[in-house]
């Protein structure tokens, strides 16, 4: 029946009939979407969402996500995944705690960078030598360096050097995601990365005969989010003020779920919009926030956060069949 | 002959937005016929067959299919009520075999307590593909491994299988060398000798003139006329498809012999799969014509010529610069273009803007430090899409949403945006219109004129003659004959070169 199946998608594509629930998943999936989650949220939490308070418990618990899923947009708009970043943050935030303590803070961002940078440039170079599929790599290397950040801190954490909890203000976070933001949204949609990673999304063959290095925009992308992976590392390293055992888990699934949420495509191409990494973070943040104002645990907010997840991604996956005009 | 018309189609219109693609279109279809549909790009044929089989509801207007009232709701419901169509579009499933393609959907006639019996569906794919004339596909093949030609005889074969009533032809000659073309010429006779019916579109006008009973012509989404066997005449249906005459010069009038003497693409004993010691050099201010069938290995030869491909001997090199052309990358950065004849998989990035598509290979040209604008974005396409004339709603609309015709224009506009010095030209003109082609061909002139270089890669003899400063003929993997521009060379004496 492969046929027929192939015919109606083609057939719905071309002109939606009765109620076209993905165009109206496509504007919720975005700042409108956003916009009505403040909402429900505001009104069921009678006011308590958007206090001063609140807004700055949001924002300790988004910007790093947020700086995460856009260092990530490259590989998405490839088509791709990096399920690899819990464990990017694990080991550097672990490794930045680490040279925190010797050389300084200076020092320690570095490293989590160059950490974070080679991490994606072993993913991508062995993605493209090996061919092997990326997102399998990135699941291998999520618990290899899960193990490494285990060993690392001996079963337990290692404490940030008190002089640098100076550094944990809200506009330094505001700076961070402003100047990340600034440094993607040029990358992504003015330069050749971003439409390059596009294309190849698109059609990777088609973008090959156009002239893209599709194995070297395939590295470079990895490269990026692991870049970004690191930057995630030192940030939430002065956020908890140590490295733990923890430090990252869940952080991969939480980018996801925010590029996802906020409306960008798992089949990469024209659907890839960066944005989604920013709104979703914050969509999640709120969501997060609202099941904990409700009183869920955190058992439970996993629960959701998986639902919402398989939600989302049904909703948005054949986005390579629905046109997003732009 | 009960019903002698067999589909009567009243008053369909659609339009798509703003688009209206069809408008107010009535005909009908005896049985015993070969109609032929023609029109300019975005007429609205492919509208029309879409319509047809079900694939696309109209906006208004309905069909009566041997005297009952005829609602299809899908490609599966059309071939129900025997109606078989073969898309413009590749349509056949990537990454399964010939023959579950062929009976895809109908796998269960073989099947026993929910299992396909694989070694019975293959000897029925045999069967089905030899009634057509095709023995050199195998049925177990993965569909992807065999050429474009190819996966357009299994989607005849696959109609054929259905015992149509009316089979519809969507621009498919295009895609088939004259063997293909011959085999689906026989089938269309075969049909009508069966007092069955035929909708053939084409853009090719000898060749509608010489199938087909009657052409009906469409123009804008608008019926314009239809003429009988005896009325046609290859200048009226160009006037009324266009509603102006199509000037002299179709192709170069010149028939001098003109090109510099400077080498600028050199291909030396390339080898490849079934390719032997090529040797080409292209000339600058040339266009070079390779001819042959669709099998000869001449497809090959501009992928390698452009570095998509790599040799297993041999090289391509720019002399001038001492170059070796070993990726797409490579050849683009120093001004190669290639245009593949798999339009829709390889050419385009269906699912994005056609401002996107145009600008790809203009990145560089059009970054300023490293950053690309917006406004010369926009205006790079603009310029080379109005060029060429291309019908859309504007530079931002998704390219799965043009006509097959605008596509190629689309992948054309593209590489004439790049400003490349060396063309790579697979099948061109492929599913263009006479109008758009005439540009094509002036185009090419231009190009020349700058002392551009091109290699025409093409299965259409008079474009061939018509074009080329020089001709090679391949067969089997190798040069059988070369021609040099004439006035007095005929397709005759081409074709002895390219079969056996
Ligand atoms: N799904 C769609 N969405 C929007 N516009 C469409 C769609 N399908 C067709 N069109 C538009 O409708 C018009 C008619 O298209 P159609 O495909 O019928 O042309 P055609 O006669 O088959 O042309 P060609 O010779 O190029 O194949 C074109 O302008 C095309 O852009
Ligand atoms: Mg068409």
């Amino acid at each position: 029946m492969v046929t027929d199946t192939d015919l109606t998608q083609k057939q719905k594509s071309r002109q939606p009939i009765g109620f076209d629930y993905k165009a109206v998943a496509r504007y919720l999936s975005g700042f409108l979407g956003l916009v009505i989650i403040v909402l429900i949220f505001q009104i069921a939490s009678e006011g308590g969402l958007l206090q001063p308070r609140n807004i700055r418990l949001l924002i300790n618990q988004s910007f790093i996500i947020m700086c995460g899923a856009m260092g990530a947009s490259f590989v998405l708009a490839q088509g791709n995944l990096d399920l690899s970043l819990g464990g990017v943050v694990g080991i550097t935030s672990t490794l930045g705690v680490m040279t925190a303590k010797v050389y300084g803070p200076v020092a320690a961002l570095a490293v989590a960078l160059v950490v974070g940078l080679c991490v994606g440039l072993i993913i991508g170079s062995v993605h493209v030598l090996f061919k092997v599929p990326a997102i399998i790599l990135t699941i291998c290397m999520m618990f290899a360096l899960r193990g490494i950040t285990w060993i690392l801190n001996d079963d337990g954490s290692i404490a940030m050097p008190a002089s640098l909890a100076k550094y944990d203000t809200l506009p330094n976070k505001l700076i961070v995601v402003g100047i990340v933001f600034v440094i993607v949204f040029i990358l992504f949609e003015y330069t050749k990365v971003g439409k390059y990673s596009t294309a190849i999304g698109a059609n990777a063959t088609a973008a090959r005969q156009s002239g893209v290095p599709v194995n070297q925009m395939k590295v470079l992308a990895y490269a990026i989010s692991g870049f970004f992976g690191g930057l995630c590392g030192f940030l939430s390293m002065i956020r908890a003020a140590s490295s733990s055992t923890n430090s990252g888990s869940m952080f991969e699934i939480n980018v996801l779920t925010a590029l996802v949420i906020g409306g960008m495509s798992l089949n990469g191409g024209s659907g890839a919009k960066m944005k989604s990494g920013l709104i979703g973070a914050l969509m999640l943040a709120i969501i997060q926030n609202g099941l904990i104002i409700w009183g869920l645990n955190d058992k439970w907010q996993q629960a959701v956060q998986g639902a919402i997840l398989i939600i989302a991604v049904a909703i948005s996956y054949d986005r390579k069949n629905v046109v997003v005009i732009d | 002959m009960s019903h002698s018309h067999v589909l009567k189609v009243n008053n369909l219109s659609k339009s798509f937005g703003p688009t209206q693609a069809l408008q107010d279109v009535s005909l009908v279809l005896s049985a015993g016929e070969i109609r032929g549909l023609i029109g300019e790009n975005g007429s609205g044929k492919s509208t029309l067959s879409n319509i047809i089989v079900g694939i696309i509801k109209p906006d208004s207007g309905e069909m009566e299919l041997r005297g009952e009232k005829y609602q299809p709701h899908s490609m599966l419901d059309a071939d129900r009520n025997k109606i078989s169509m073969i898309v413009q579009e590749m349509a056949t499933i990537n990454k399964i075999s010939v023959a579950a393609n062929l009976f895809s959907g109908q796998e269960m006639q073989f099947g026993r307590f929910g299992l396909i019996n694989q070694r019975r569906m293959n000897t029925a794919a045999k069967e089905a593909l030899l009634r057509i004339g095709v023995d050199w596909i195998e049925p177990e093949s993965d569909i992807d491994t065999i050429s474009f030609e190819d996966r357009k005889l299994v989607e005849l074969a696959r109609a054929v299988e259905n015992d149509p009533d009316i089979l519809i032809v969507d621009e498919t000659t295009t895609a088939l060398s004259q063997k293909g073309r011959e085999i689906m010429y026989r089938i269309m006779q075969e049909l009508k000798d069966q007092n069955k019916s035929v909708l053939f579109i084409s853009h090719d006008l000898s060749e509608i003139i010489d199938q087909c009973d009657t052409v009906t012509v469409l123009r804008d989404g608008q019926l314009v006329d239809t003429l009988e066997k005896e009325q046609m005449e290859i200048h009226r249906i160009q006037y009324l498809m266009i509603g102006r005459n199509i000037t002299e010069g179709y192709y170069r009038s010149d028939y001098d012999f003109s090109h510099s003497d400077e080498v600028v693409l050199k291909i030396e004993n390339v080898s490849y799969d079934q390719l032997q010691n090529v040797s080409i050099n292209l000339h600058r201010g040339e266009i070079l014509g390779i001819g042959g069938l669709s099998d000869c290995g001449m497809h090959d030869l501009g992928k390698i010529a452009f570095g998509l491909l790599k040799p297993e001997s041999g090289s391509v090199t720019l002399p001038a610069r001492n170059i070796t052309i070993k990726s797409p990358a490579v050849a683009i950065k120093n001004k190669i273009g290639y245009m593949s004849k798999n339009r829709d998989q390889e050419a385009l990035l269906l699912s994005t803007s056609i401002k996107s598509n145009v600008c790809l290979p203009s990145l560089d040209i059009l970054k300023k430090a490293f950053i690309i604008a917006r406004t010369s974005e926009k205006k790079l396409a603009n310029r080379v899409c109005s060029a060429l004339d291309v019908r859309m709603s504007s530079i931002n609309q998704h390219c799965m949403y043009l006509s097959g015709g605008n596509k190629q224009k689309v992948v054309v506009a593209k590489w004439l945006g790049n400003e490349s010095d060396i063309l790579i030209m697979d099948c061109p003109t492929r599913g263009i219109d006479i109008g758009v082609k005439q540009m094509i061909y002036q185009l090419m002139q231009d190009l020349k004129a700058e002392g551009k270089a091109i290699l025409m890669i093409s299965e259409e003899l008079p474009e061939l003659i018509g074009m080329s400063d020089n001709i090679l003929i391949m067969k089997d993997g190798r040069i059988s004959a070369s021609f040099q521009r004439s006035e007095d060379l005929t397709e005759a004496q081409i074709i002895k070169y390219m079969i056996s």
